[in-house]
């Protein structure tokens, strides 16, 4: 038996991706950036896949997405090209985004940047006043995370984009946990970049795309072509392309079902183990955030331990980031909810699929009730 | 009789800080949280974590932590490696244990920070943005692990990115475990 309840780390791909994918790598493997037939099919397999990424998040214009390696390179290319576009030396985010925009900052510190990381709230959320009161005229950039990994709180974007609008500044979105899961609607959400990756909606992994309104200036990180608008030299993944083409169509028809029924597992899994395990909490937005999410602290229970006895039941399931000793570090996004360490490094996160089903997230509420229950490996 | 048995390794991972070596995770069949703070107490150098407990510390260049039921080793050459330090701690375990009324167990962290050490690398502005109302009680806070350093706000501005730093790493040296994305 083997139940999955880790798809925020990643997801199975559909059958029709791993099927486009696979005709791509054969039939469209010409040069989109030649002249002859070869090349042109290949290019007409690309647009056709920037379109249907277009039609997931609602852009206007198919050419505003620029293809990457994924979610990771395209939160770097958003920090670092907006960044050295000369448009200031001061961006602003939040403690609780990940690591890639966090790393990203790091480096750009290095630089002589400045960054003001944002604290959260309880919920995970950013409180747009606190976003108002740090831009300054020198702010290049505003880059705030639409749903959370952690915890799968969803910030509200709308209102900070009102606020980054009135003072001109960019803002960017990491919204790779989001589509599939939840509308995403650059229009609507008023950002101006927005970062998605194949492998967190059942496409390919190693792509991923960066959508830039139009008239958007970014400075290219990578030196070569100019392929993608110059924005991402390098010859594109066409297969990949295609196939994250594909995965964006299939999650776009899905939104109308899928989330809630998801939701709904979730909710139960949480019913479940909380009447099996009182003193279990839930952290972050279960309400409002993505429907998939489910992060519970078990207090006294160390995180990985349980990971790895889950693991054995044949459940898989997600905790803080592993550190090179094997020993759990507590999620930041939790402890900048203000989870404590100790708590926080009793946290595993639940992150549904489509594919699950209520007869299996019966049988996990069983298992960790059964491990969790009465067993602590807390001694005062 | 030995408190610990037997082990089995559970899992074999490439090592994150040098992919030429291993990662190793080995279940025990015994709960050793008992023991580890008289494993603290003979190891002097050890990072002791009393809630869940766990013990941390290098031995010739490799990384250990032992938890309740299971020891992690990184930076490990290969299994047969791993099998001879398994074996090690196993004695070192049992070893204590046997003589543990003879031990002053410690409870203590390697290093032990103080609060005053960690308040002087906090704005002491007492903003209350931390819920505290003090920096000091913060940094009490912080000492205890009863809060975490994102907390304070005004440490991750740009005005404070020296201080941050400087924090961060008597933190992590000290052996609090500070969230990789926010080290230098």
């Amino acid at each position: 038996m083997s139940i999955y309840l880790d798809h925020n780390a990643t997801t199975a791909p559909d059958r029709e991706v791993v099927d486009a994918v696979a005709w791509a790598m054969a039939q469209a493997w010409g040069n989109p950036s030649t002249l002859y037939r070869q090349g042109r099919e290949a290019r007409a397999v690309l647009d056709t896949a920037r379109a249907r990424v277009a039609g997931l998040i609602g852009a206007a214009d198919p050419f505003e997405i620029v293809f990457t390696s994924g979610g990771t390179e395209s939160d770097h290319l958003a920090l670092t090209g907006s960044c050295g576009a000369g448009r200031g030396d001061h961006v602003v985010t939040s403690m609780a985004e990940h690591k890639a925009i966090l790393r990203t900052c790091a480096q750009l510190e290095q630089s002589g940047f400045r960054v003001t990381y944002l604290p959260v709230d309880g919920l995970g959320r950013v409180d747009p006043d606190a976003v108002r009161k740090a831009i300054t005229p020198k702010t290049a950039l505003v880059s705030m995370m639409l749903a959370n990994n952690e915890v799968g709180t969803i910030n509200p974007l709308p209102e900070i984009a009102a606020i980054c609008r009135e003072r001109r500044v960019l803002l960017h979105s990491d919204a790779v946990q989001a589509p599939g899961r939840t509308a995403v609607d650059v229009a609507a959400l008023g950002v101006d970049l927005l970062s998605i990756s194949g492998h967190k909606l059942h496409g390919p992994r190693g792509v991923g795309a960066l959508w830039t309104r139009r008239g958007t200036v970014l400075q290219s990180v990578l030196a070569g072509g100019s392929q993608e608008r110059g924005v991402r030299p390098g010859t594109e993944n066409v297969p990949g392309a295609h196939g994250l083409g594909v995965a964006a169509e299939l999650a776009r028809k899905r939104l109308a079902e899928t989330p809630a029924r998801v939701r709904s597992l979730r909710d139960r899994l949480w019913e479940l183990l909380r009447a099996a395990v009182p003193e279990a909490r839930a952290h972050g937005d279960l309400e409002r955030g993505l429907c998939n999410v489910l992060n519970v602290s078990f207090p006294g229970h160390d995180a990985e331990e349980l990971v790895l006895l889950l693991d054995k039941e044949g459940i898989e399931v997600g905790t803080g980031s592993a550190c090179t000793t094997g020993q759990t570090t507590p999620s930041h996004v939790l402890l900048a909810m203000g989870v404590s360490p100790q708590e926080a490094r009793c946290s595993i996160r639940f992150s549904l699929g489509q594919c699950n089903s209520q007869s299996e997230i019966d049988e996990v509420a069983a298992v960790v009730s059964r491990l969790v229950g009465g067993r602590s490996t807390c001694h005062s | 009789m030995p408190l610990v048995s037997r082990w089995e390794i559970i899992s074999v991972m490439p090592c994150l800080a040098d992919t030429a070596k291993i990662r190793v995770t080995a279940q025990l069949d015994a709960d050793i949280s008992e023991v580890l703070p008289y494993v603290n107490a003979v190891l002097k150098r050890a990072v002791f974590n009393p809630q869940p407990p766990t013990l941390t510390t290098n031995r010739g260049g490799m990384c250990f932590s032992l938890h309740a039921r299971r020891i992690a080793g990184a930076k490990l050459r290969d299994l047969d490696h791993a099998r001879e330090e398994l074996e090690w701690w196993m004695a070192l375990i049992n070893d204590t244990w046997e003589r543990r009324a003879s031990l002053t167990p410690s409870y203590e962290r390697g290093q032990q920070l103080s609060a005053i050490q960690i308040f002087k690398g906090l704005p002491a502005t007492n903003c209350k943005a931390c819920g505290e109302s003090t920096c000091l009680a913060f940094a009490a806070k912080l000492l205890s692990e009863k809060a975490s350093v994102l907390s304070c706000t005004p440490l991750f501005t740009p005005e404070w990115r020296e201080r941050r730093v400087a924090v961060l790493e008597l933190l992590e040296g000290s052996g609090y475990q500070i969230p990789p994305e926010f080290l230098a």
